[in-house]
């Protein structure tokens, strides 16, 4: 039986690797450290995407039921967070369907090119200000078309790249790209009142 | 977009998004998770067992198959005893010259009768069958075969089978007795041979019939249909 030590500087996917293992002593520790890990940015972005609380929740227990059951699937030359936000994508996909919001995810950005701010974003000067802002900015995200939304959040909560974020969405670079520039020209008009 | 910006508005997104699922939906992931490490290591504790089981079931099975194939040779042994026995040592007795006249050759003699003889003639299998008369010899002689055959397959053999197969053994054995010609005997034998003939010329019957057991008792492999044959006519002519 591997006794393989648990620690810190482990990665996702050594850590998922050594869930996967049955046999492994730590296999529930490796779990727990990688849920530690995870489990506010996945819970944020299923929620962000949603806009509903009870269903986020359902989501959000459904991924991590399918990342426990299919371990043994899981490719460990994948980044794990590749895999959790795909399988995360798909199941706020089949929400919305469930939920008869399909409508919502075909949403046309109408007319982006109005929306946009030619101001810069300027630091807020004290703590009040920053929560005024950081306020400000979650609003605005909620207006957000979905797969903008999704793609800002993607971007800003895991620090995955566009091209990540692009293999996730099973989308274009350049039209992920696109969409993250719209979302944060939005996002710079709402808080254009902080200057 | 600057860098300076996308630091801005990463601060303020950390800022505001802090939250984190509800501690029941923690505990019912992780205990999910730990219920799922039970299962698979029961499943591979299960597999660990399967090949276990297996060379178990061989060794049970196996000594099965060769009970079976023990008892089938037993069966076929048995049914085939009575021939067996009887042939097994020589046969002829100083009757059998007189059950000639009836049977014509000791060949054709019921296996019976063979087996009485026999009886009479080796305390062994006297012994053994514990009947001292030939008549209640041969009921007896038919219970063993009866209920050796039962305590077997189970139920009684059918009894024209068996005689069936006593006729064919019969027949091979005698086809595997040795005729008696100069070029088949050896020095001591064919001296006897001759002496037996000089015997039978002097109408020394008594003698001859003695020379011709003796003979019998030595080389069983040879058929002494022919000199039983000339005796019995020396017996008839004196």
């Amino acid at each position: 039986m591997p006794k393989q030590q648990i620690d810190e500087q482990m990665n996702d996917e050594q850590l998922m690797k050594i869930f996967s293992q049955t046999t492994h002593v730590n296999n529930q520790r490796a779990f727990e450290m990688l849920y530690q890990r995870h489990k506010g940015p996945l819970f944020r972005f299923i929620k962000k995407s949603i806009n509903h609380e009870q269903d986020a929740k359902e989501v959000f227990q459904e991924l991590w039921f399918r990342i426990i059951n299919n371990k043994q699937q899981y490719d460990s030359q994948q980044k794990f967070t590749t895999w959790a936000y795909t399988i995360a994508r798909r199941l706020i996909i089949d929400q919305f369907r469930k939920t008869g919001r399909t409508a919502e995810l075909t949403r046309f950005d109408a007319n982006p090119e109005a929306q946009l701010s030619e101001h810069a974003v300027k630091r807020p000067d004290n703590e009040f200000e920053t929560k005024q802002m950081a306020k400000e900015l979650n609003h605005a995200i909620t207006l957000l078309p979905p797969n903008q939304r999704q793609t800002f959040v993607m971007k800003h909560e895991s620090g995955l790249s566009i091209k990540e974020i692009a293999a996730i969405s099973a989308q274009p670079l350049e039209q992920t790209k696109s969409q993250y520039r719209y979302a944060v020209q939005k996002i710079k008009l709402a808080l254009e009142r902080f200057k | 977009m600057n860098d300076n910006e996308n630091q801005i508005i990463n601060d303020l997104y950390q800022q505001g998004n802090q939250e984190q699922p509800p501690k029941a939906l923690d505990d019912l992931i992780l205990k999910h998770a730990q219920q799922s490490q039970h299962t698979a290591s029961n499943a591979v504790k299960g597999r660990q067992w399967r090949p276990w089981l297996a060379a178990a079931s061989v060794v049970l099975v196996l000594p099965l198959i060769w009970l079976l194939t023990q008892n089938q040779q037993l069966h076929e042994t048995t049914e085939t005893m009575g021939q067996s026995i009887g042939n097994d040592t020589a046969p002829v007795k100083s009757e059998a010259p007189k059950n000639l006249n009836d049977a014509g050759t000791s060949a054709e003699l019921p296996v019976m009768d063979e087996v009485e003889v026999e009886a009479e003639a080796s305390p062994e299998i006297s012994s053994y069958y514990e009947q001292p008369a030939a008549a209640p010899m041969l009921d007896s002689q038919e219970k063993i075969e009866a209920q050796s055959q039962r305590s077997i397959s189970g139920k009684p053999i059918d009894k024209a089978s068996l005689q069936a197969n006593k006729a064919v053994l019969m027949d091979e054995l005698k086809a595997k007795k040795r005729t008696i010609k100069p070029s088949t005997m050896d020095p001591l034998m064919a001296l006897e041979y001759e002496q037996f003939g000089r015997y039978l010329e002097q109408g020394q019957i008594e003698s001859a019939d003695n020379l011709l057991t003796e003979m019998q008792e030595n080389w069983p492999d040879f058929d002494f249909e022919e000199m039983i044959y000339r005796l019995a006519e020396a017996e008839i002519e004196n």
